[in-house]
C-alpha cells in the first residue's frame, strides 16, 4: 500500500468539528498537520475491530435478551402445571368427598332416637320387675 | 328365661351398632386410600410435567448459545472480509470515515 492515510484525530470536544480531519497522502510527502500517522490496513483494521465489537455487543445482548425470556417462560410453565395439576387434584378430592356422603346413610330422624331411648327404657324397666318376681317367687 | 331374651336382645343390639360403626370406619379408610392415591398420582404428574418443562428449557437455551455463537463466527469472518474490502477500497473507506466517523477530507 503506497497510498498512507494521515489522520488526525482530536479527541476532545472542544477543538470542534474542524480539526476531525484527515488526509491521503503518499510516501515521503510532507504532512500538512501534526497528528498521527496510519496505513489503510491499520485504519481498516480500526474500522472493523470496531464494528465487530458492536456487533458482538448486540449479538450478546440478544442472546441474554433470549435466555431471560426462557427463564420466565420456563418459571411460568413450572406455575401453570402446578396450577393446572392442583385444580384437578382438588377437583378428585372433592368427587371423592362426594361419592362418600352419598354412600352413607342418611341422618335418622330424632324421633327414632326417642324410640330407642323410651324402648331401652321400658326393656330395662321390665327385666327389673322379671327379676324381682322371679326372686320373689324363688322361695315358693 | 327372661334374662336370657334380654342378653340376645342386647348382644343384637350391640352387633347391630358395632357393625354400623366398622362399615362407616371401612368406608372412611376408602376414602383416605383413594385420597392417597389422588396425591401419588398428582406427585407423579407435577414431577413428569417439570422434567418436561425442564427438558424444554435446556434445549431452548441450548439453541440460544448455539445460535450466539454461530452469530458470533459469522461477524468475526465478516469483520475479516470488510477489513479485506477496506484495505483495498481506498473510496469506501473514505465514505466510512466521513458518514460513519464524521471525519472530514483535506
Amino acid at each position: 500500500m503506497n497510498i498512507l492515510f494521515f489522520l488526525f484525530l482530536i479527541t476532545g470536544s472542544a477543538l470542534g468539528n474542524d480539526n476531525l480531519v484527515y488526509k491521503d497522502i503518499k510516501k515521503g510527502q510532507h504532512a500538512p498537520f501534526s497528528g498521527k500517522l496510519f496505513t489503510n490496513e491499520a485504519i481498516a483494521k480500526i474500522i472493523a475491530d470496531h464494528e465487530l465489537a458492536l456487533k458482538q455487543c448486540k449479538i450478546n445482548s440478544d442472546a441474554e435478551i433470549a435466555r431471560q425470556k426462557k427463564d420466565w417462560e420456563f418459571k411460568y410453565k413450572l406455575l401453570e402445571n402446578k396450577s393446572d395439576l392442583e385444580k384437578k387434584m382438588y377437583t378428585k378430592l372433592i368427587d371423592n368427598r362426594d361419592e362418600f356422603i352419598k354412600k352413607s346413610k342418611p341422618v335418622e330422624p330424632n324421633h327414632f332416637e326417642n324410640f330407642k331411648f323410651v324402648s331401652g327404657i321400658l326393656v330395662g324397666a321390665g327385666i327389673t320387675i322379671g327379676i324381682a318376681y322371679s326372686l320373689d317367687n324363688l322361695h315358693d | 328365661m327372661l334374662a336370657s331374651i334380654a342378653g340376645i336382645f342386647l348382644f343384637f343390639l350391640g352387633y347391630s351398632k358395632a357393625n354400623k360403626k366398622s362399615q362407616k370406619q371401612k368406608q372412611l379408610k376408602d376414602l383416605a386410600e383413594k385420597d392417597t392415591n389422588v396425591h401419588k398420582e398428582y406427585s407423579n404428574e407435577r414431577e413428569k410435567a417439570t422434567m418436561a418443562a425442564i427438558i424444554d428449557y435446556q434445549e431452548e437455551t441450548k439453541k440460544i448459545e448455539k445460535e450466539r455463537i454461530k452469530r458470533l463466527e459469522k461477524a468475526i469472518v465478516h469483520s475479516a472480509k470488510q477489513k479485506k474490502e477496506l484495505e483495498n477500497n481506498n473510496e469506501k473507506l473514505d465514505k466510512i470515515l466521513s458518514e460513519k466517523y464524521n471525519l472530514t477530507k483535506r
